[in-house]
């Protein structure tokens, strides 16, 4: 890839990743949302998949930490869906404080929202290395 | 005026007519394609509302119905989804078979 | 804005038809993506702003993964001429259905008033039960969290038969 899009895209991809942080975060006041942010983020690996190359982003982002992140990210909806269960409500209930002080809390959705940005970001990065990703180390 | 509705039923006899009558393995993906857009045109308008507001912080009484669009959130990703696993079937063809014409794939066998 | 969402529309079925006529590719590929985009706008027209960046950001990357495919595949131009049979069976399948359709399509609801029978409840009581004032993001991860959980495994089983189906065969399996 020319010189041009590899600085274009160095420069561009923090962006992409602090915005998909953004929606992520506050999806629960604005438009957004866990799944708005977790495509955004993996929107930004192939970015860098596309500019850089399949090694170069594999070195940043490997196999592993893709792995992790959608197994972690899994697990935390279904722990916080037992925990409410031990707490006396339905699976998956709404138990932590939902209005604090100045800002809405909105209880365990934010926890939620974390859990599934990190999973489906990590998702489709790997379906990209698994339909693409030829060279570099497995 | 039902427009929205009839212009989905139009997308979606696209859809099928390209699923039906093309022979090449990427036409049929395009087709599938275009028939889930046309389930998701279908379903949110069936949930709006004239004069209607976002369905975020309301501050009036009318606003447009926000379970539909729940339910083409979780259409759309996995949607996706469906579209990269039949493209990963076609690569998989195209390495087996060197082509992607449905009717030449058929007299290669054995 | 009802004369805008109709023009989009019109816009819409445009590049559908494209996509079936073109005999290129990597050109049908563009039309699906503009297709795609288009039903962005439209679902920006009838106020679901969520829905409006997920469809963006997935069209991008479905249009990603097609061209890449379709570079490794090497074909870019086929010469898809449609055979005679399977074009008029596909007509004719298409009449059939439209024929049983239009005995349902005059009964169903006027567009614009729906009945709103479930979404009262969540209009009404949805922030102070929740505590999110996004009323989406209440619906998919507080009331119907279960669903949510759903479309997660769908994702991991397709990443799974994915990754199974392009597997490099190991040298001894050939």
């Amino acid at each position: 890839m020319s010189l041009i899009i590899k600085t274009i895209s160095r420069m561009l991809i923090p962006f992409i990743f602090v915005y998909a942080i953004w929606l992520i975060l506050t999806g629960h006041t604005s438009p957004g949302g866990a799944f708005a942010g977790g495509v955004t983020a993996s929107l930004a690996v192939a970015l860098a998949y596309a500019s850089f190359g399949i090694s170069s982003t594999k070195e940043r982002f490997s196999y592993s930490i893709a792995h992790m992140g959608r197994i972690l990210g899994l697990l935390g909806f279904i722990v916080m869906g037992v925990i409410a269960m031990l707490l006396g409500k339905s699976f998956l209930g709404n138990f932590l404080p939902k209005f604090g002080g100045h800002f809405t809390m909105a209880g365990v959705i934010i926890v939620l929202s974390l859990c599934i940005g990190i999973l489906v970001g990590c998702e489709f990065s790997l379906l990209l290395y698994y339909l693409f990703g030829g060279g570099g180390k497995e | 005026m039902n427009l929205p509705y009839l212009a989905s039923l139009a997308l979606f006899s696209i859809g099928l007519y390209c699923i039906l009558a093309k022979k090449d393995l990427f036409k049929v993906i395009y087709g599938i394609c275009l028939m889930e857009f046309s389930v998701n045109l279908f379903l949110i308008s069936l949930g709006f509302v004239h004069g209607g507001e976002v369905p975020i912080r309301p501050a009036g009484a009318v606003v447009v119905d926000p379970l539909p669009q729940a339910m083409i959130l979780t259409a759309i990703v996995i949607e996706f989804a469906t579209t990269v696993l039949l493209i990963s079937v076609a690569i998989r063809l195209f390495k087996q078979y060197d082509d992607t014409d449905m009717s030449k794939i058929r007299r290669l066998r054995g | 804005m009802e004369l805008l969402i109709g023009f989009v529309f019109i816009l819409i079925i445009a590049s559908a038809i494209a996509v079936v006529v073109l005999k290129d590719l990597l050109a049908a590929a563009l039309a699906l993506g503009a297709c795609g985009f288009l039903i962005g706008i439209v679902f920006f027209l009838m106020m679901a702003p969520d829905l409006a960046i997920v469809q963006f950001v997935i069209e991008t990357l479905t249009l990603f993964v097609l061209v890449i495919a379709l570079a490794r595949t090497h074909r870019r131009s086929t010469g898809d001429e449609p055979v005679k049979i399977k074009a008029v069976l596909g007509i004719v399948v298409i009449c059939i259905f439209l024929l049983f359709l239009s005995f349902v399509v005059p009964l169903m609801t006027e567009f614009g008033s729906p009945a709103l029978e479930v979404s009262r409840h969540y209009i009404h009581a949805g922030i102070e039960e929740t505590g999110s004032e996004n009323l989406i993001t209440s619906i998919l991860l507080d009331y119907r969290a279960y669903d949510t959980l759903g479309e997660i495994i769908v994702l991991f089983v397709s990443v799974l038969a994915v990754s199974l189906i392009l597997k490099k065969e190991s040298k001894g399996s050939r």
